[in-house]
């Protein structure tokens, strides 16, 4: 396992997460009129088999949710993860509807995919601002399909990854779900000078 | 420049709305969709701001895309759940509101900052949901009714009563459950035809339901399992003596007549009483309680209510 961040720059990039998560909290609380709890992000860099057997350990066979592609400063995948069969749970604690055929969900489809890309985007973006860089991110998309499928979506087979994990749960309802971004190191050089940058003018 | 033309000739048979717009929000691309659509001609929307466009009536979730877009570069998927009218756009013909989603995407269109807006109708998608909406609503109302009083069939009362006793343990409440069983209905549909039975099955779910909601507790709290075989939960009661009140009073309440062709037709009701968690902790235990209670209410000479028998 290789570690390109010092300790400082680790607690810092798992102090911005805090605050991008906490922001995505507060977007979905108002969205589920319900208390939204979050994990401290646990955050690591791996390799894709590394990143794979850490995904099996602790999520659970079947999986469906979003993910987002993003650019700039840093590139990779940001996913939010859910059990596949409670994936509607969260639109339907939004829209109101409880159905169980999942024929009728293609509009719950969307309706999750907005629902997505409304908690990412407010990650990715307090990031972004909080480290004065430019970030860019794609349409959200809606996938479902086990461990390896979905890192097979999220990352090339080579990469080294950052791994940044968030459990989140919903106080007066049953529902957990993951948010996990995954940073394509390749462009770690932008993420180590952004995290300096920021570290300089806090001194 | 035949390439261009290839793309405009693309562009224009789209399915899709497509516009884009600057970061002051000035349109610079109106496809013949929208155009179609809008009735508004491309010549006379190029160059407008989008909300005169649209009469300022658009709404303020893709305003705020389009802003985090122009501003942040980023994309946002607006889906038609959340925001049933982003656009005040209309079916042709019968002048109905589209149903439509929008993508948001930042880029860069005649070298400038831009956002392109992609508009799809989801109209159909809406109609066929609603539909099968309304015949899994009605699957599931069928799986859990009796079809001919309305009441809750003997799946439903499994799943109540499962509910009941988990709520019952965890809040340490008392409920009662009534085994009923009417009196001399045998002799209705032998005496009256099984037209007759049936109207006063119906009748008696009704009375039932009353009497029960004026106790406080709820209609489909009551079930038919079968015949003339019906049960009543009673989620909240504070003793024994007032159930058993209860319970008598709903038998004189079953008692009265039902008028049927200018006849009338009488029948008596046998209750049973079983109580939590005395009579039965678990939903097998109380039914099984409940049962022999009403056994025993017929065997002491019918039309009245017994308590069970087994207390601690």
């Amino acid at each position: 396992m290789v570690n390109i961040l010092n300790q400082d720059q680790q607690e810092t990039i798992v102090e911005l997460m805090n605050i991008g998560v906490g922001r995505a909290a507060a977007a979905l609380s108002k969205l589920v009129q319900d208390e939204v709890l979050l994990s401290v992000p646990k955050v690591d860099f791996v390799d894709s088999q590394t990143a794979e057997s850490r995904f099996t350990e602790i999520l659970p066979v079947a999986l469906a949710g979003v993910t987002q592609a993003f650019s700039g400063f840093i590139s990779g995948k940001a996913a939010l993860i859910f059990p596949e069969e409670r994936s509607l749970e969260l639109v339907r604690i939004v829209v109101g509807h409880e159905l169980t055929a999942s024929e009728i969900s293609e509009l719950e489809q969307d309706t999750l995919a907005e629902l997505g890309n409304i908690l990412l985007n407010a990650c990715l973006a307090t990031l972004a601002n909080i480290l004065h860089r430019e970030i860019r991110t794609a349409l959200p998309e809606a996938y479902s399909g086990n461990c390896h499928n979905i890192l097979k979506l999220l990352c090339e087979e080579d990469s080294m990854i950052m791994l940044v994990q968030v459990d989140f749960s919903l106080l007066q309802r049953e529902l957990q779900g993951y948010l996990a971004f995954i940073i394509d190191l390749q462009t770690a050089s932008g993420l180590y000078d952004a995290l300096n940058e920021y570290l300089e003018k806090l001194l | 420049m035949p390439q261009q033309e290839d793309f405009k000739n693309l562009i224009d048979r789209l399915e899709t709305g497509l516009i884009v717009v600057n970061a002051q929000r000035q349109i610079l691309l109106w496809n013949p969709w929208i155009a179609r659509i809008t009735g508004i001609a491309e010549n006379l929307a190029l160059d407008q701001v989008l909300d005169n466009v649209f009469n300022e009536s658009i709404d303020s979730a893709l305003i705020d895309a389009l802003e985090q877009a122009s501003q942040f570069n980023l994309s946002r998927r607006l889906s038609h759940q959340l925001h049933p009218s982003l656009l005040p756009i209309f079916q042709q013909g019968n002048k109905e509101p589209l149903h439509h989603s929008i993508l948001v995407q930042p880029l860069v269109y005649k070298q400038q900052a831009a956002c392109l807006l992609q508009i799809s109708d989801v109209t159909t998608r809406v109609r066929r949901e609603k539909h099968l909406r309304a015949a899994v609503e009605k699957i599931r109302y069928l799986a859990h009714h009796d079809t001919l009083t309305g009441l809750a069939n003997r799946t439903l009362h499994a799943i109540n009563l499962h509910k009941t006793c988990a709520f019952a343990a965890k809040s340490n409440q008392s409920f009662a459950l009534f085994f009923i069983d009417l009196d001399g209905f045998k002799f209705i549909n032998d005496r009256f035809g099984h037209d007759a039975g049936d109207y006063l099955l119906q009748i008696t779910a009704q009375r039932l339901q009353k009497a029960l909601i004026d106790f406080g507790s709820k209609a489909e709290l009551v079930a038919r399992l079968g015949g003339d075989e019906l049960v009543a939960l009673l989620p909240t009661i504070s003793n024994a003596d007032q159930v058993t009140t209860f319970a008598n009073r709903v038998c004189k309440v079953l008692e009265e007549p039902v008028e049927w062709q200018g006849q009338k037709m009488h029948v008596g009701a046998s209750i049973g009483i079983a109580l939590w968690p005395h009579q039965g902790l678990t939903p097998e235990a109380l039914m099984a309680s409940a049962d022999n209670a009403m056994y025993l209410a017929k065997a002491r000479g019918k039309g009245q209510a017994m308590l069970a028998l087994n207390t601690p």
